[in-house]
């Protein structure tokens, strides 16, 4: 039987009467994998991550994580899961040796001398209150403690956020060698380069619903944009190709984005007789763009006056 | 470093990876004998995701790249000359001919790829030799 790091069955979150932000999701994130979560702004990101952590409540539908139901008020529940929010919210006036006496307390696992190496690595000052560190340390901070409880599950909320490029790479590389270790690691983010590193599996979420789950390595490998030359016009069939996320047009030659069904649709399309054809890879970047406009999220603005 | 991954790229990452250390050897940067990183370690040197890593190294052992002794570690293994020598010229031919596909939409004429191609075998041997 598979084991699921997180599973996430018909769940809905509305807030007030009728804002629906998340709606009928399902997903489930294989035990040690590592699972990216893209969406634009408000696509419900935080809201699901939010959920799965006890935060807020779902309005209706499941989930849980490494098999323990989230609706277990139980403290047991979340004692080897760590989760590092997008913004800290430890208490002002706590000193920061404090809070990391009152995690010690709280979890089990807790481990005193891998916390103490990462302290010192990343230079926080344990003297002081927590009013008096920046973002950047607040955040690392919250990552020291997400490392020190030696977590079997990781949830991070845009990781990066917040952190210089040196020390976001270190605390990555470190999430990277958990993960190695067996930790399952579910992170939400916008930047797609440090994703395509990272994750082998992706879901894709947009006004609340879920777009799709799939692996990264065949994400990629069935998409590609064809360019191709078709002097009386672009052909008909073109348009039932199966993935199809967008052609577009300049002069004569026609630059055909898919997301899906590559080599079948290459054969397709060498069918149709092209007079000139070239096959180029396409980063996850455009992939993600194309994904949503072909939605309709698109944002497009003719020239600024 | 003995690959670099391009995320640019359409090539999925573990096969980047496969292909760096198959080029890394053949060209005699790797050697045989050599250690490789664990997937641990590797993983946290380039920030890319372990299972991509173990899947690359999977497939190294069984195109007979690598060899993984138990407790000891993965290392680049020594030369087998597992294939006939008819099998090896299908293989490359097979090869040559997805070439000449994209040759020919690329609409490259005989003369010129022939050159290419010479130039390109010529340069390679003079690179290997320089090690």
């Amino acid at each position: 039987m598979q084991n699921w790091a997180i599973e996430i069955q018909n769940l809905s979150k509305i807030f007030g009467r009728k804002k629906v932000a998340l709606d009928d999701i399902d997903l489930a994130v294989p035990e040690g994998s590592v699972f990216g979560l893209m969406g634009p702004n408000g696509a419900g990101k935080s809201t699901l991550i939010k959920i799965l952590m006890g935060i807020i409540f779902p309005s209706s539908g499941t989930a849980a994580l490494l098999g323990r139901d989230i609706s277990n008020p139980s403290g047991e529940l979340r004692q080897d899961i760590a989760y590092v929010p997008e913004v800290q919210n430890f208490y002002p006036s706590f000193y920061v040796e404090d809070i990391l006496g009152y995690c010690q307390r709280v979890y089990p696992n807790w481990d005193k001398k891998r916390c103490k190496t990462l302290l010192k690595a990343f230079d926080l000052p344990i003297e002081d209150r927590v009013r008096e560190l920046s973002k950047g340390m607040k955040t690392r901070l919250a990552h020291i403690i997400a490392l020190s409880i030696r977590p079997r599950l990781v949830i991070l909320d845009e990781p990066g956020s917040g952190l210089d490029a040196v020390i976001k790479q270190e605390f990555m590389r470190l999430y990277m060698q958990e993960a190695a270790s067996g930790a399952g690691i579910f992170f939400s983010t916008h930047n797609l380069h440090e994703l395509e590193r990272m994750a082998d599996q992706v879901a894709v979420i947009m006004k609340g619903k879920l777009l799709f789950q799939r692996s990264l390595d065949e994400w990629k490998a069935n998409s590609r944009k064809i360019q191709a030359i078709f002097p009386e016009g672009l052909p008909e069939e073109i348009k039932d190709l199966p993935g199809l996320l967008r052609v577009e047009t300049q002069g004569k030659v026609y630059s055909i984005v898919l997301g899906d069904h590559f080599t079948e649709n290459l054969e397709r399309i060498k069918a149709l007789k092209p007079q000139y054809m070239d096959t180029l890879d396409i980063s996850l970047e455009d992939l993600f763009v194309y994904t949503m406009k072909k939605e309709g999220y698109s944002h497009e603005i003719a020239l600024l006056e | 470093m003995w690959f670099d991954v391009d995320p640019r790229s359409s090539v999925a990452i573990y096969r980047q990876l496969v292909d760096g250390v198959k080029e890394a050897v053949a060209r005699g940067i790797l050697e045989t004998g050599e250690k490789l990183p664990s997937v641990r370690e590797l993983a946290a040197q380039v920030t890319i995701n372990p299972n991509t890593i173990a899947k690359a190294y999977q497939e190294l052992e069984r195109e007979g790249i690598i060899e993984t002794l138990r407790g000891r570690g993965t290392f680049v293994a020594a030369h087998k000359p597992q294939k006939n020598l008819e099998e090896k010229e299908k293989a490359i031919k097979s090869m040559l001919e997805k070439i000449m596909v994209e040759a020919y939409y690329l609409q490259l004429d005989e003369k010129t790829l022939l050159a290419l191609m010479e130039k390109t075998v010529q340069n390679w041997y003079r690179n290997r030799e320089g090690v």
